[in-house]
């Protein structure tokens, strides 16, 4: 490698031989071992790698993003994968328990809201006593 | 990336195509700091890059079976969409200067010395006046750690091209250091 290869590799792609394209990266070291004046150029391109180096972005949260772009892509099939990893995870055994308790919880919550103090309509009243006159003739009957 | 990486990232994408969200799901986690990063860096804006990365991985999602990864890396597919998508934004919004000249800001003499914090602002902003392609060339080779041939293709240029839009933009800045005498 000459001397105006390696500055026009230099010009590009910076100080850092790491961003150097790979075929060229051994020989420019070796160059540069063979040619130590050569420094002098490298050191003057580093200010403006260590500047950009130096530039280094915010932290962005992403997980919103993520979130957003799963339901605009796999939609349905990754909120189901979810439930059901939700539902049964590895280590958190309270969870299936919870859901095994569930129609235990709704059948209980629906039986001590029933109004067993509930009045009979008319019909239903004559109905039952009807039903009682019923059974007593059947009672005399039998005697 | 090593054989074992690449052959399971291959495996995945192959999973995507078939329809697999979790392995979608793992390509996003794995792909999308760095497009976010890159789109922020070519916006100047977390927000706006927010919605270029959205975009890309739905494309991703969407055009998944025309990718084919025996000839190419998700990284540099996804960065193309990415690149593509900034310069329509810029289209959009009248902001390509359809130039790549060197395109000089306006010096700003410094009075006093200046904090780590202001230099970064100041770099940002000089980064941000490159015009786009320039920008586009330096963030990928520089920041993202893609190769030149791989930074050729997202842009869709020869390796002379891309030297050129790299030692053009490098110059500016290196100028625009000097006046700034950061």
């Amino acid at each position: 490698m000459n001397k105006t290869e390696f500055d026009h590799l230099l010009a590009c792609y910076g100080a850092d031989f790491e961003h150097w394209p790979i075929e060229h990266r051994s020989l420019a070291k070796n160059a540069l071992e063979s040619n130590p004046e050569w420094q002098t150029s490298l050191l003057e391109t580093s200010v403006l790698d260590n500047a950009l180096d130096q530039l280094t972005p915010a932290d962005h949260h992403l997980a919103a993003l993520t979130e957003r772009i799963l339901a605009a892509t796999v939609g349905k099939q990754y909120f189901l994968d979810r439930l059901i990893h939700w539902l049964i995870p590895g280590e958190a055994l309270w969870r299936p328990a919870l859901v095994a308790c569930l129609p235990i919880i709704v059948g209980l919550s629906i039986g001590l809201n029933v109004d067993i103090d509930e009045q009979y309509t008319l019909e239903e009243e004559l109905s039952f006593t009807g039903l009682v006159a019923d059974l007593s003739t059947l009672e005399i009957q039998d005697e | 990336m090593t054989a074992d990486a690449s052959d399971q990232e291959a495996a995945l994408i192959a999973r995507v195509q078939g329809g697999d969200g979790a392995a979608f799901q793992v390509l996003l986690q794995k792909n999308l700091p760095v497009i976010h990063r890159y789109a922020s860096r070519m916006l100047g804006n977390p927000t706006e890059a927010a919605d270029i990365a959205q975009e890309v991985f739905i494309r991703f999602w969407q055009k998944s079976a025309t990718f084919d990864s025996s000839r190419a890396k998700l990284s540099t597919w996804l960065h193309q969409i990415a690149h593509n998508l900034c310069m329509d934004f810029f289209r959009k919004h009248s902001r390509l200067t359809g130039l790549d000249e060197l395109d000089e800001p306006e010096s700003q003499p410094l009075e006093t010395e200046l904090g780590q914090e202001q230099k970064n602002e100041i770099m940002k902003s000089l980064i941000g006046k490159l015009p786009e392609r320039q920008r586009s060339a330096l963030i990928l080779c520089h920041y993202q750690g893609l190769s030149n041939r791989q930074t050729a293709v997202i842009l869709d240029i020869t390796i002379d091209a891309l030297e050129s839009l790299l030692s053009r933009a490098r110059r500016t800045l290196k100028n625009n250091l000097r006046e700034q005498s950061l």
